[in-house]
């Protein structure tokens, strides 16, 4: 009897589920396959795990509090959750997923009545103040969304010119103009900061 | 001084950089709206449908009949060697209930 029991499994792989890996041993396709064919929570829970943090700071930096950040996650992972069916992998899930993540945040601005014109020449939407000390964080929220998409998207994530022309929907030429800018206007406006003095 | 646009040179400063990517993930009720969100629509399984799949039900029912047969072997096995048809008949009859009775109570369980 307890031969015959030792013998029976006793623990059982759910076909719709993966074993715990690390989450270096699973590729993002691995688990992007595991939600579309098995729908596994397991699989999209590592998922999030893995591109929420960048797509979290993003929309910090691109909304005006916290709450309406998480709203546009939240939005992002169920447009994509329902997309990643269609995702042909031309490029990287982390590369689409920002641009998700830019219409999502670009939606939201607009009903706040700015748009995300990554063209614009002027890329800083109000002046420096003369006596007033400046932070980072508002510094980088005084640009103009799309200059700050592009900086976000370029210089904090890491992105390429390229990549992010997709996700912006712009050129390479005009990612490298506004990236230009505005490193120039965040210099200009965070000098001490920027040097390495403190604000 | 004006500068000619020098993609390196031109980069923020690696405490800027730092400093900007210093931000961590959205509250852990943000995952669990997105779950359950998505369990709705279909896009993701819900747990409870996970744990009632036919299959394992069918694999523990399955278990369950072995080990009936298995206890029914055993009696036959430790009984006089010379076992008349009729008692055999009996207990044959008696290892198909055993196992009836176990696969039943396997499922009313379910």
């Amino acid at each position: 009897m307890s031969t015959f029991w030792g013998s029976f499994p006793t623990k059982v792989v759910m076909p719709s589920t993966s074993v715990r890996l690390p989450s270096d041993e699973l590729s993002d396709r691995h688990l992007v396959d595991a939600v579309v064919e098995h729908g596994s929570q397991l699989a999209f829970r590592e998922l999030y795990q893995r591109h929420t943090p960048r797509l979290h700071r993003l929309a910090l930096r691109m909304t005006a509090t916290p709450h309406e950040a998480e709203d546009a996650v939240q939005e992002t992972w169920l447009r994509a959750a329902i997309g990643l069916r269609k995702f042909a992998w031309r490029s990287t899930l982390a590369t689409w997923l920002f641009g998700v993540a830019v219409n999502v945040l670009r939606e939201h601005l607009a009903r706040e009545g700015h748009g995300m014109d990554v063209s614009a020449d002027d890329v800083m939407l109000t002046a420096a103040p003369v006596h007033e000390t400046i932070d980072l964080e508002r510094a980088v929220h005084a640009l103009a969304p799309g200059a700050r998409a592009v900086f976000l998207l370029h210089d904090v994530e890491g992105f390429t010119h390229e990549e992010i022309a997709t996700q912006l929907g712009v050129t390479a030429g005009t990612s490298r103009t506004q990236l230009h800018r505005a490193r120039r206007a965040l210099r200009e406006r965070l000098r001490e900061f920027w040097s390495g003095e403190e604000t | 001084m004006t500068q000619q646009f020098q993609p390196e040179e031109d980069a923020p400063p690696v405490h800027v950089v730092e400093r900007l990517r210093a931000t961590g993930m959205p509250d852990a009720a943000v995952e669990r709206r997105l779950i359950a969100e998505l369990e709705r629509r279909g896009v993701l399984e819900t747990r409870r449908r996970r744990s009632r799949t036919p299959w394992l039900i069918a694999a523990t029912a399955a278990a369950s009949f072995l080990v009936g047969l298995h206890l029914g072997e055993r009696r036959a096995s430790s009984a006089t060697p010379a076992v008349p048809p009729i008692q055999a008949r009996e207990t044959a009859a008696d290892n198909a209930e055993n196992s009836a009775v176990a696969v039943s109570s396997t499922v009313l369980w379910f």
